[in-house]
């Protein structure tokens, strides 16, 4: 019997101290360790996948090679080009030719000199197929690098492009001493990503994968070296939790916040510091122009007239984004243009027009004429990290019942969206654009990029934003190539080639502690171009 | 035993190398591709970027040949490949989402064998009792309670309302390592799978009970005039927890499948989080890896559960 009875007494005694552990913790939860002052600790809502730049694909690996890592140019305040590992750049009166001169005295951070073959090393791996760099279609241009002593590099490029400098240019400079000793072929398989190394304000530290990364300032570099000693990027998920986090003190920064923790932390009055700035993205929807009636622009305005788009923005962000004018976002300041047509809500203009164009109201609610028949499905992300919320799809449909546009709601995973979309397997899409500090639109709209060339995969062709989008693109100096963004917008305004949504806003608390120029804060992973001006306050 | 074992092993590679198959082509089949990781900058790869991309990972290759690959690498090389995603090899990815796992889930199965146990030999003692009927209404309301829709009820009523657990995460902010403080973070997650999983350990711990106190051998005891706490204790207790020895292996992989959406609910770093991850970025490789250890699972547990049964009964014997 005792045997029986003893086991029974451990478990129960088990139970008893597990659920007195439970309470202690409870207990000791509102007990903070003591914090190391000097970190600045950030909230992000996702991890990075690697922190090697030929193969990282999300916004967080960006933010952290950002510091890891400098580029050729920078980015200014107002989306220029300013110096960083090159001192000056010149390209021939073409724009085919450029010599970049380099900085001198520039140190990877385990004490290697940076030179010219690391940026021609970093080029090339980018450019040859073997490397397998994702992005390789936006750097193609590019015909050849070639180095000129230790400090001077030559670019070669098949057709001028205006996004060199501040695209092209933009790339992170990887260390040759390390990677060159693969062949290209071989990189996906270096463990660089886990140990990265490059000549940035902060040297890598630790990756706990999925809970946080650190970083300690570079005291060599070649800028001003960095005044925060540490900074600890935390992957914290719940809104709350980051609330939380942020309002005890425990955090220093929430990045990427949403409008409703935005809005909570604003009427909480909280010492914290709120940054609200205009994105570099354009949210919109995707029109596929091989549909019966999208062609016809009385079809797409009273779409856009009968979208009660304010509204709905006003319901979702409670008023804190912007509705969109078009493609080219607000964020880049030199270059968007307000003055275009504007679409308010006016349901019975959207009837008249599409009266106007012969579209009768069938039996069924849906409008007609001859064989074309007012109905769509409209389709969205609904899951993974790049989801869309089904309010805006749902709240479109009921305002084009309104005026006599049947819209059916499809939600798939984002993987199989990608592919629909890309591949022209939708009527109506949901999704964003845009993430460069350029207007240029090629791609998007130009009538020789319809899949696989290029990302119309709307079908949208218009020979004057053509005209513009090509123009645009072949021309360096900025004063030339406004004339025809400026036209580009307007016509895009006009011509409704996507349904207009929104302009986002990147929503950042930051504690009184971090001081920095607020003023000319940039959004996304901008925010961050410079961090070694920081500075933590007591 | 020894031949058992080997035969059971024997005759699990078949079943393994069916089940690996039919994965893979659930998973090759299945719309999408692994361009979902490029997330935000998807749309800006353009389609021959991305036809490029599946090229260089071999996904333009029919599944078949893919998979001949992949088990090709598995078998000659021991490797279950390379994650899509970060590069990193996808072992090295899950072992070190596994200890959160396991921690959650032996929290979880010590508090069910803990409560249910006790539970269901009461009930049978008592049968027809009160407690016997409130114990079955209650193992069937957590029964058929779906663990993801558990999950968020808990969080909105232990989190957001009375906060008494975080919500999700398995530390705060400033707390890393904290083993209180994990301990803390994982308590709520762990009742979920624990509430969802005590009714069938307290059904078959009930049902196992009644089986053995029809038995005459305690009639038999009882005559011989011992008292009825020696009679439950020592003759019945034994034999009745020998079904439940067997649910614990038979509940290996349920639990893991469990952990699976309760990880993602509480966003716990776990391998049923690097799971759905893996899913929506159709990173096949950590997909394929996360399949085949669920089913190693199922084949290894069914096998325990074969050998605690005769460890625990010396009838049983194995030829």
């Amino acid at each position: 019997m005792a045997k029986w009875v003893l086991v029974i007494r451990g478990l129960v005694t088990l139970a008893v101290l597990l659920a007195l552990c439970a309470g202690i913790s409870g207990c000791g939860a509102g007990k903070r360790l003591s914090r190391d002052p000097s970190t600045l600790v950030v909230l992000e809502l996702a991890d990075a996948d690697t922190l090697n730049p030929l193969y990282s694909t999300n916004y967080y690996s960006t933010v952290y090679e950002s510091l890891v890592f400098d580029s050729l140019v920078n980015i200014g305040s107002d989306f220029e080009p300013i110096p960083a590992l090159a001192t000056s750049w010149k390209g021939t009166p073409d724009g085919l030719h450029w010599t970049v001169e380099l900085r001198r005295g520039v140190k990877f951070t385990d004490g290697a000199p940076f030179a010219s073959k690391d940026v021609v090393w970093t080029y090339r791996a980018m450019l040859n197929p073997d490397t397998a760099f994702p992005y390789r279609g936006q750097f193609a241009f590019i015909k050849n690098v070639e180095a000129e002593g230790p400090y001077r590099v030559h670019f070669d490029l098949s057709q001028t492009n205006a996004l060199f400098v501040i695209q092209a240019l933009n790339a992170p400079i990887l260390p040759e001493h390390i990677l060159g000793k693969t062949a290209f072929k071989g990189q996906r398989q270096t463990g660089f990503g886990e140990h990265p190394v490059g000549t940035g304000p902060y040297v890598f530290k630790q990756w706990l994968h999925d809970e946080q990364v650190s970083f300690e300032r570079n005291p060599q570099y070649w800028d001003r070296p960095a005044e925060i000693p540490r900074i600890v990027f935390r992957v914290v998920l719940d809104d709350q939790a980051r609330i939380d986090a942020m309002e005890s003190g425990d955090a220093d920064l929430n990045d990427g916040m949403n409008a409703g923790s935005y809005e909570i932390l604003k009427e909480a009055h909280t010492n914290l510091h709120l940054l609200h700035v205009p994105d570099l993205y354009s949210y919109f929807f995707y029109l596929n122009f091989t549909r019966p009636g999208i062609p016809d622009l009385a079809v797409r305005r009273a779409m856009m007239y009968g979208w009660d788009r304010q509204a709905e923005l006003k319901g979702l962000t409670r008023g804190d984004s912007d509705l969109a004018t078009g493609i080219v976002p607000e964020a880049l300041r030199t270059w968007y243009d307000p003055n275009v047509r504007r679409y308010p809500y006016e349901p019975a203009r959207a009837r008249a027009l599409l009266e106007t164009a012969g579209y009768r109201v069938g039996p069924d609610g849906v409008r007609r004429r001859g064989r074309v028949r007012l109905a769509y499905t409209l389709t969205f992300p609904g899951s993974g990290q790049a989801s869309t919320s089904a309010e805006i799809a749902t709240a479109f449909q009921a305002d084009m019942r309104a005026v006599g546009i049947a819209v059916t709601v499809q939600q798939l995973d984002y993987a199989t969206f990608l592919t629909q979309t890309q591949d022209g397997h939708y009527d109506i899409a949901i999704s964003g654009w845009g993430g460069v500090p350029d207007p240029d639109q090629l791609t998007l709209l130009g009538s020789d990029q319809f899949p696989p060339a290029g990302n119309n995969d709307m079908f949208y062709r218009n020979p004057r934003i053509d005209r513009d989008v090509h123009m645009g693109i072949k021309l360096v100096d900025p004063a030339k190539r406004k004339p025809f963004y400026d036209d580009m917008q307007r016509l895009i305004a006009d011509d409704v080639p996507v349904l207009f949504y929104e302009f986002p806003f990147s929503r950042v608390a930051i504690s009184p502690r971090v001081q920095f120029d607020f003023e000319h804060a940039l959004p996304d992973q901008y925010l961050f171009l410079n961090v070694n001006r920081w500075r933590l306050v007591r | 035993m020894i031949a058992l074992i080997v035969r059971r092993i024997a005759a699990a590679v078949p079943l393994l190398l069916l089940i690996s198959i039919i994965s893979y082509a659930l998973m090759g089949l299945s719309p999408g591709g692994p361009t979902a990781i490029f997330q935000q900058q998807a749309r800006q790869l353009s389609p021959a970027a991305r036809a490029e991309f599946i090229h260089t990972l071999g996904l333009d290759k029919p599944w078949y040949v893919q998979y001949v690959y992949w088990l090709g690498n598995l078998v000659f090389h021991g490797s279950l490949g390379v994650s899509y995603v970060d590069q990193r090899p996808v072992v090295v990815k899950i072992l070190e989402k596994m200890p959160v796992t396991l921690e959650m889930l032996s929290i979880a199965l010590v508090c069910t064998i803990l409560i249910a146990i006790p539970i269901g030999i009461y009930s049978a003692v008592r049968r027809g009792s009160a407690f016997d009927y409130a114990a079955t209404v209650l193992a069937f309301a957590s029964y058929g309670m779906p663990v993801f829709w558990l999950s968020v009820i808990a969080i909105d009523l232990f989190a957001a309302h009375l906060h008494w657990f975080p919500a999700s995460g398995i530390d705060a902010v400033g707390h890393e390592r904290d083993p209180v403080d994990r301990l803390y973070h994982l308590i709520l997650p762990a009742a979920v799978i624990m509430t969802v999983s005590l009714a069938s350990w307290i059904r078959y711990q009930r049902a196992a009970m009644l089986n053995v106190l029809s038995e005459l051998y305690l009639r038999t005891a009882r005559s011989k005039g011992l008292s009825e706490r020696v009679v439950i204790f020592k003759h019945a207790l034994r034999n009745a927890l020998l079904p439940t020895i067997t649910l614990f292996g038979l509940n290996l992989p349920a639990l893991f499948g469990g952990a699976f959406f309760v990880e993602f609910v509480f966003s716990i770093p776990g391998m049923g989080y690097l799971g759905i991850n893996a899913i929506f970025q159709r990173d096949y490789p950590t997909v394929m890896a996360l399949t085949m250890i669920t089913a190693v699972l199922v084949v290894l547990g069914n096998l325990l559960a074969d050998i605690g049964y005769g460890l625990a009964d010396p009838r049983i014997a194995y030829d």
